[in-house]
C-alpha cells in the first residue's frame, strides 16, 4: 500500500488537464466589454493535472480508509451497518438527480410523490402523524425540533417563561448544542448507573421553567428508558414536551414506536437507521415528525395533496401534489432547498425493501447481536450494566492493568484488522467502549471480533506495550495531535 | 431479508451463549403495552428488481433536463459532472466511511478534506476552510452567529438582495438567539452604498451581501468592504454560484472577513435541491471561531506526514452547550465530489467553464433584450443570470414554455419584490446552446405577444 500520497498540487503542471470544453456556438467574448477589468480575477491557485492522475490519487487515498465493506465498523451510536448498493443506483437516476428545487411542482410530480409516501411511511414506523423532510442531518433535526418548542410555547404566550431544555448527562454533545442554538438554557438532569433518567433528579428540576426534555431512548449506553412512560406522564403533567433522538432507533425498529410512548418530537437519523451512507462524515438527513399539536409550526414548505381522498400509492396523482410555502405559525425555513432529496431517495428504497415483513427483524438482530457480543465479552472486559442492552452494548477498559485505556484496546484493534468501537463515550462511563454491530453484521465476523478482543485483553496483562505502541499494522500510527493544533497547517500554501 | 445475514442456527447458538430462550426477552425493558402488535403500514417488502423498476418509473414522472432545458438557478444550478466524480465517490471505502476520528483508518478522508480546504481557501483567498457545512444557507447563519459572539454584538446587517430563501433561513437562525437583522436597501439592482454607509454604527456586528446577489448581479465589493472596513464592522460575503469564482475577484481579495456559500456546482447535480455543499472560509482571526470540523496535518509517532482533525475543543461532543455550533454530521461526501470536480477541471478549466457560463447567459441577455413584452429591469454586470419580467402572467408564461420543452423557476419575484411583477430569474450555464437558447428566445417572441 502506497502510504504517503503526494497531494495533487505536487503534480500540477501546465500543460496538463483533465478536462476540455465542450463544442459551443456562442464564439463571442462578451467579458471585456460587460465585465470591468478590475472585477475580473487575476490569480488562482488550483492545481493542473491530467485526469488519469486524478483517478489514482483518489484511488490510493481510498485505500488508505476503512469502510463497512472492509470489515466489521462497531461504532456504538452511529448504527454503521451495510449500505446497498440499489440505493445509490436508484438515487442516481437522471430523472432525479437532473431535477431543479426550483421546478413547478407540476413537473416534479415524481420526487412529490416520494416525499409525500416517505413521509406517510415515517409516521407509521414511529407514530408520529406529520414529518417534515427538510432537515440536512441529526443536529440539524434537533435544532428544528427544539425551535418547534419554543415556538409551541410561543404560540401559548409563554415563551418568556418556558426558557430551560433538560438533558440527561448521557446525552450526545449535539444535544445541548442544538438547545442553545435554539435559544434555551441547558439543564442536566442525572443518570442512573444504567444511563437511564435519574428520576429524583428529573422531579427535582421539573418547574414551570421547563420547556421540555430531549431523550435519546434507548438512552447512549444502550438501554431503553423503563420508566418512559412515568417520565412522559410528568413532562406533559407539567405542560412541557418531549423530543426523542431519533439515533438510537434502529433498537426498536419495527417493534416499538416513539409517538405511543408519548413523544411530541422526534428526528431520524438517516444516515443510521435508514442505511444511508454515512460519505466520510455526511451528507445525511434528519426528518422530524410531530405530533399533531405541533404540525402548524413544521418548517416551510410542506407537501400538501389537494384531495386527500386519493388512495398511496398510486402514481396518477400528477398535479395533485403541491408544495406549500407560508403557514402562519412555520418556524419559517431552515435551509436553501427544501431537502436532501437523493438521501431521501435511499432511505425511501430501502423502506420499500424492508417491508411489513422484514422491519421488525432489523431491531431483534440488532439487539441479539449486541448482546451476544456483550455475553461473549463480560467476563474479560467490565460491564458496568449487568442488564441486557438493546443494539449497543456499553463495556469499559478502567479496570484493566498496567494502565491500558479505552483507546489502547482501540488502536490495538485495527491491527486485528476491525474498525475500533467508539471510546470515551458516553460520558457517564469512564474509559468507555460502545460496541453496536448492527443487524447487518454475520456471527462468523462478530466471532472474530470477539477473539480479537480477548486476544487483546490477554495482550494487555502479558505484553501491554503491543496495546501501547498499537497500531502498527495501518498506514500510519498514532498521531501527534497536539503538534496538528500548536503548528497549524490546515491548507496547502502556494510556495 | 438480504441485508441480514444471520442464519436460524446462528441465532439459536447467540440466544444459547446470552442464555434465553427467545428474543423477545431481550425486549423485556421495554412495557408491554408499546410492543406493536402489528407492523407498521408500509406495505409489502419489494425485491431489488420491483423497487429499481418502481422507481425508475416514479423518476420518469419527472421532467427532467433530459427531457427539456433548464434556464433555472438562484439557488442549484445545472452543470456538468465529468464521469470521473461519480467514479471517486463510489468508491466504497470513500461513501460507506464514518466521520475520521479514527486516523489511523481514515487518511483518505482527511487528505482529500485537506484538499478541499487548501481549494477553497485558494479560490476564495482567505486564510482558512472548514471541511464544510449542511449547506449555503446554513453556511450563512453559522458565520453571523460566529462573527457576533466574536464581536459581542447583537445587530446583522443584510443585504435585502440575499436570494429570498437565504434570507428567510437567516431570519430562522436569529430569532432564538435575539439578534436584530437590518435590511440594507437596494437601488438599480444592487445594494445602496450611501443608504449602507448610513445605517453603519457602532451596534453593528457584521454585514452580509450576496454577490452576484440574487438578480445575478455583481456586488461592487471593493466598495462595500472599505464603507465597512472604515467603522470595523465585520463583513460576510455569500457566494452562491460558486462557478462565479473561476471568473470574478472573489471577496478575499478585498478582505472580507468571512466568505461563505454553496458549492454545489461543483461536480454536484441540482438533485431536486440536495444535498448540495455548504462551505466556510475566514480570515486568521476566526480561525479558532468556525464552527464544524477541522482537517489539519501533522505527523504520526514514526514521524511520516499524515492528517487529522483539528482544534476539536470547539466542537459539541466535547464542549456541549458550549460549542462554537451543533453541526456533527456535515457533507463530507459532497466536499469529496467538490474536490474531485476541482481536481480535473484545474485552474484552466474553472475559468473556462466561468467565462463559458459568462458568455452563455450574455448571448441570452443580448437576444431577450429585444424581445417586445420582456423587460429587464436591471442592466448591470451579472455572472450567469438575470432577473427578466413578462407582460404576461408568470404562471401562463411557465406552462407555455413547459408545453415546448423548457422549465423556467417557479419563483415569481413579485413574491418578494412587489414592484417586480411577472418577474422571473432565468440562469445560462454550459449547458444551455446557442440554439437552446434560440429557441427560448423564439418562443417568449411568441408566447408574449
Ligand atoms: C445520540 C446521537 N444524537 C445525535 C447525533 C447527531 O446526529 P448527526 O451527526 O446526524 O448530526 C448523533 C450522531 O453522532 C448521536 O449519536
Amino acid at each position: 500500500m502506497k502510504k504517503n500520497i503526494e497531494l495533487l498540487y505536487a503534480l500540477s503542471h501546465e500543460e496538463k488537464t483533465g478536462y476540455k470544453l465542450p463544442y459551443t456556438e456562442i464564439t463571442q467574448d462578451y467579458v471585456n466589454e460587460s465585465l470591468p477589468n478590475d472585477w475580473v480575477r487575476k490569480e488562482l491557485f488550483l492545481p493542473n493535472v491530467s485526469e488519469v492522475e486524478v483517478a489514482r490519487h483518489f484511488f490510493n487515498l481510498s485505500k488508505l480508509n476503512y469502510g463497512v465493506e472492509d470489515g466489521m465498523y462497531p461504532l456504538g451510536s452511529c448504527t454503521m451497518k451495510y449500505n446497498p448498493k440499489m440505493n445509490e443506483h436508484v438515487a442516481q437516476y437522471d430523472g432525479f438527480q437532473k431535477t431543479h428545487p426550483l421546478q413547478a411542482d407540476n413537473t416534479v410530480s415524481g420526487n412529490l410523490f416520494l416525499l409525500f409516501d416517505l413521509e406517510d411511511m415515517l409516521c407509521e414506523i414511529t407514530g408520529m402523524d406529520a414529518f417534515t423532510l427538510s432537515p440536512a442531518a441529526g443536529a440539524h433535526g434537533e435544532f428544528t425540533g427544539i425551535l418547534l418548542i419554543r415556538k409551541y410555547f410561543e404560540d401559548k404566550g409563554e415563551a418568556d417563561t418556558r426558557t430551560i431544555i433538560l438533558i440527561p448527562e448521557s446525552a450526545h454533545g449535539t444535544n445541548p448544542a442544538s438547545a442553545v442554538a435554539a435559544g434555551f438554557d441547558v439543564e442536566e438532569i442525572k443518570s442512573t448507573a444504567t444511563g437511564e433518567v435519574d428520576l429524583d433528579s428529573l422531579r427535582e428540576k421539573l418547574s414551570d421553567k421547563v420547556a421540555g426534555i430531549m431523550l435519546t431512548n434507548p438512552n447512549t449506553t444502550g438501554m431503553f428508558e423503563s420508566n418512559i412512560k412515568e417520565i412522559a406522564a410528568l413532562l406533559h403533567e407539567n405542560g412541557s414536551l418531549l423530543y426523542y433522538d431519533g439515533a438510537n432507533l434502529n433498537a426498536i425498529l419495527g417493534i416499538a414506536r416513539p409517538g405511543d410512548m408519548g413523544f411530541d418530537i422526534v428526528h431520524l437519523n438517516i444516515h443510521k437507521t435508514f442505511s444511508t451512507p454515512h460519505g466520510g462524515g455526511g451528507p445525511g438527513a434528519g426528518p422530524v415528525g410531530v405530533k399533531e399539536h405541533l404540525i402548524s409550526y413544521l418548517p416551510e414548505p410542506i407537501i400538501g395533496i389537494e384531495d386527500d381522498s386519493i388512495e398511496l400509492p398510486d402514481m396518477d396523482i400528477e398535479e395533485k401534489l403541491y408544495r406549500m410555502n407560508r403557514m402562519d405559525k412555520s418556524i419559517g425555513r431552515i435551509r436553501l432547498t427544501d431537502s436532501s432529496f437523493s438521501v431521501l431517495v435511499k432511505a425511501y428504497a430501502y423502506i420499500l425493501t424492508l417491508g411489513e415483513e422484514h422491519i421488525h427483524e432489523v431491531g431483534e438482530n440488532a439487539v441479539l447481536n449486541a448482546n451476544y457480543i456483550k455475553a461473549m465479552l463480560k467476563d474479560f472486559l467490565y460491564s458496568p450494566i449487568a442488564l441486557p442492552c438493546m443494539h449497543e452494548c456499553v463495556l469499559s477498559a478502567s479496570k484493566l492493568e498496567n494502565g491500558i485505556t479505552a483507546l489502547d484496546i482501540s488502536k490495538r484493534l485495527m491491527d486485528y484488522g476491525f474498525h475500533p468501537p467508539t471510546n470515551y463515550f458516553p460520558l457517564i462511563i469512564p474509559e468507555a467502549l460502545m460496541i453496536e454491530p448492527t443487524e447487518t453484521e454475520t456471527k462468523e465476523e462478530m466471532d472474530r471480533f470477539i477473539t480479537a478482543m480477548k486476544t487483546i485483553v490477554r495482550e494487555s496483562k502479558e505484553n501491554p506495550a503491543l496495546l501501547k505502541s498499537a497500531p502498527t499494522n495501518t498506514p500510519i500510527r498514532r498521531t501527534n495531535d497536539t503538534k496538528a493544533a500548536k503548528d497549524l497547517d490546515i491548507a496547502y500554501k502556494r510556495r | 431479508m438480504r441485508f441480514i445475514p444471520t442464519t436460524s442456527s446462528d441465532k439459536k447458538n447467540m440466544m444459547d451463549s446470552i442464555g434465553i430462550e427467545n428474543v423477545e426477552e431481550l425486549f423485556r425493558s421495554i412495557p408491554s403495552e408499546y410492543l406493536l402488535q402489528e407492523p407498521p403500514g408500509i406495505g409489502e417488502a419489494m425485491s431489488e428488481q420491483d423497487v429499481t423498476q418502481f422507481l425508475s418509473e416514479l423518476s420518469k414522472q419527472n421532467v427532467s433536463f433530459d427531457d427539456a432545458s433548464c434556464f433555472i438557478g438562484e439557488i442549484a444550478w445545472y452543470h456538468y459532472v465529468p464521469s470521473i466524480v461519480q467514479s471517486v465517490t463510489s468508491m466504497p471505502s470513500f461513501y460507506t466511511a464514518y466521520t475520521p476520528y479514527q486516523p489511523e483508518l481514515s487518511q483518505g478522508t482527511l487528505e482529500a478534506i485537506y484538499e478541499f480546504q487548501s481549494y477553497m481557501v485558494h479560490l476564495t483567498k482567505m486564510d482558512a476552510s472548514n471541511a464544510s457545512m449542511y449547506d449555503g444557507a446554513s453556511a450563512a447563519a453559522e458565520a453571523m452567529i460566529m462573527v457576533l459572539a466574536a464581536n459581542r454584538k447583537k445587530t446583522a446587517l443584510v443585504s435585502s438582495l440575499l436570494h429570498p430563501y437565504l434570507k428567510k433561513v437567516l431570519y430562522t437562525y436569529a430569532l432564538p438567539r435575539n439578534i436584530n437583522l437590518v435590511e440594507v436597501p437596494s437601488d438599480d439592482g444592487s445594494i445602496n452604498h450611501e443608504a449602507l454607509q448610513k445605517l453603519v454604527s457602532d451596534d453593528i456586528g457584521c454585514c452580509i451581501v450576496q454577490s452576484p446577489n440574487t438578480f445575478g448581479i455583481i456586488e461592487d465589493l471593493a466598495e462595500i468592504s472599505s464603507i465597512l472596513k472604515e467603522r470595523k464592522i465585520a463583513s460576510i460575503a455569500v457566494v452562491l454560484e460558486s462557478f462565479s469564482l473561476g471568473l470574478l475577484q472573489p471577496p478575499g481579495e478585498y478582505d472580507f472577513d468571512v466568505v461563505c456559500g454553496e458549492a454545489q456546482s461543483f461536480g454536484m447535480y441540482p438533485q431536486f435541491g440536495g444535498p448540495g455543499l455548504g462551505y466556510m472560509c475566514v480570515a486568521e482571526k476566526y480561525i479558532r471561531k468556525m464552527p464544524g470540523r477541522i482537517i489539519g496535518k501533522t505527523v504520526d509517532v514514526d514521524n511520516q506526514p499524515c492528517y487529522v482533525m483539528t482544534l476539536r475543543a470547539r466542537e459539541q461532543d466535547i464542549r456541549r452547550n458550549k460549542a462554537t455550533s451543533n453541526i456533527c454530521t456535515n457533507n463530507a461526501l459532497c466536499a469529496l465530489q467538490a474536490t474531485v470536480f476541482l481536481s480535473t477541471v484545474g485552474q484552466k478549466g474553472l475559468r473556462d467553464l466561468a467565462k463559458r457560463n459568462f458568455n452563455h447567459a450574455h448571448y441570452a441577455f443580448q437576444e431577450l433584450n429585444d424581445v417586445e413584452g420582456i423587460t429587464i429591469p436591471y442592466k448591470k454586470p451579472f455572472f450567469n443570470e438575470f432577473l427578466v419580467q413578462f407582460n404576461k402572467p408568470l404562471d401562463y408564461v411557465r406552462d407555455e414554455l413547459l408545453q415546448r420543452d423548457m422549465l423556467i423557476s417557479k419563483n415569481n419575484f413579485a413574491d418578494y419584490f412587489s414592484y417586480l411583477k411577472n418577474s422571473v430569474i432565468l440562469s445560462f450555464t454550459e449547458m444551455n446552446s446557442k440554439a437552446e437558447i434560440d429557441l427560448l428566445r423564439d418562443a417568449l417572441k411568441e408566447v408574449l405577444k
